[in-house]
């Protein structure tokens, strides 16, 4: 099966990579430059709730990854049929993360419920953004994830 | 190939092409075949990644990658959360660019275009690995210095379970990766040795390009996950 592009086609596709490339660095660094201003400017202090930055993150990804999956991997210009058989199954990871998210957040419940959070090593003091969110005291709170 | 008779062998539409004896999907066993295979993959890592997701549900206090990723080579001292990753994710992309560029050209039949973007695309892949070595060697060596984490610990305040499923996971991703320019490789030499242009196509490139990209793909997850979230 061997089918040469003619020149009009390869010229076209050849643009259509070079702007799929534009916009995944452009997506990475306004990622990374949200992340920072939000590190920086937005909340120094680690005390708000990331909730919007990180649905942000989510989304700009999803549309990395389409940009990688339709235009690198091709499957915008593959037939319908096989971009489906591709794609159906992955409908599967949906409930699959949100099943196990949901799991994870009941696991650390129980152990709060029955007072067998493991001990966590000590936050040592350096850096100026430490990390995590100081001030934990073993269990009574209710929320670790972020 | 564009004969307009109704030919199994030489299906014309999408509807025809389901009576037998051609491809529904219009692409040849051995593509097909690396997509399944690709799907399979995407699930495994889906699995790591998600059961990262559990595992960090169900903990009380979690590593900042603010923190935990922010040294430079050669730039001892600086804080830059993120820039390393940033450099390394840009050079994953560019090499999976090169590859594409080599599908393209493969297209065209140009074997000289085939070999050079393969080759640039052998060296995107080396240098990520070799950016990934610095990251995993900093972070464990700089645990000696208070600032780093191995598989039992780490100084970030994190659970140990965090530098496991970082190593893990990324570690997993860089055979990936590793696997890949193996791969590469050897394409790119049996393309210089001429065997594509005697076969009639350069399919193969095509195929070795799917899996490359998806180890791009599975880049932008791992980065979300670990760098971003």
């Amino acid at each position: 099966m061997a089918h040469s592009l003619d020149q009009e086609t390869y010229e076209q596709q050849v643009k259509s990579v070079w702007v799929a490339t534009v916009w995944l660095t452009v997506i990475t660094i306004v990622e990374v430059v949200a992340a920072l201003i939000w590190l920086y400017v937005v909340d120094p202090d680690g005390q708000k709730s990331k909730f919007l930055l990180n649905s942000f993150f989510i989304v700009a990804s999803l549309l990395k990854a389409y940009f990688i999956v339709g235009e690198f991997m091709h499957v915008r210009y593959e037939r319908r049929a096989l971009a489906l058989t591709i794609l159906v199954p992955l409908v599967f990871l949906i409930w699959f993360l949100v099943a196990f998210l949901w799991e994870g957040a009941e696991w650390q419940n129980n152990r709060i419920i029955w007072d067998a959070l493991p001990e966590l090593p000590e936050i040592p003091d350096h850096g100026d953004h430490g990390g995590g969110h100081g001030g934990d005291h073993g269990g009574g709170h209710d929320k670790g994830g972020h | 190939m564009a004969t307009h008779t109704v030919s199994p062998i030489n299906p014309t539409t999408e509807e025809e092409a389901w009576e037998g004896g051609g491809s529904p999907f219009n692409v040849s066993y051995g593509k097909l075949m690396m997509w399944y295979f690709l799907v399979s993959d995407a699930f495994t890592f889906s699995g790591l990644l998600i059961s990262y997701g559990a595992i960090r549900f169900s903990s009380e206090r979690w590593a900042d990658p603010n923190e935990v990723f922010n040294a430079m080579p050669f730039l001892h001292g600086w804080e830059a959360p993120l820039g390393f990753v940033s450099i390394m994710t840009f050079i994953l992309i560019l090499s999976s660019v090169f590859v594409v560029r080599a599908v393209q050209e493969g297209h065209m039949m140009n074997k000289k275009g085939v070999v050079k973007w393969m080759l640039l695309g052998i060296i995107g892949g080396a240098a990520f690995l070799g950016c990934q070595a610095w990251e995993w060697h900093h972070l464990i060596t700089g645990y000696d210095h208070g600032h780093g984490m191995v598989m039992s610990d780490n100084t970030f305040g994190a659970p140990p379970v965090f530098g496991q499923l970082f190593f893990l996971i990324t570690g997993f991703h860089g055979f990936h990766v590793f696997s890949g320019v193996v791969f590469n490789i050897m394409v790119c030499i049996q393309a210089a040795m001429g065997v594509y242009e005697r076969r009639g196509h350069y399919e193969m490139v095509e195929k070795i390009g799917l899996y490359w990209h998806f180890v791009d793909l599975v880049w932008v997850f791992v980065f979300l996950a670990f760098y971003l979230l």
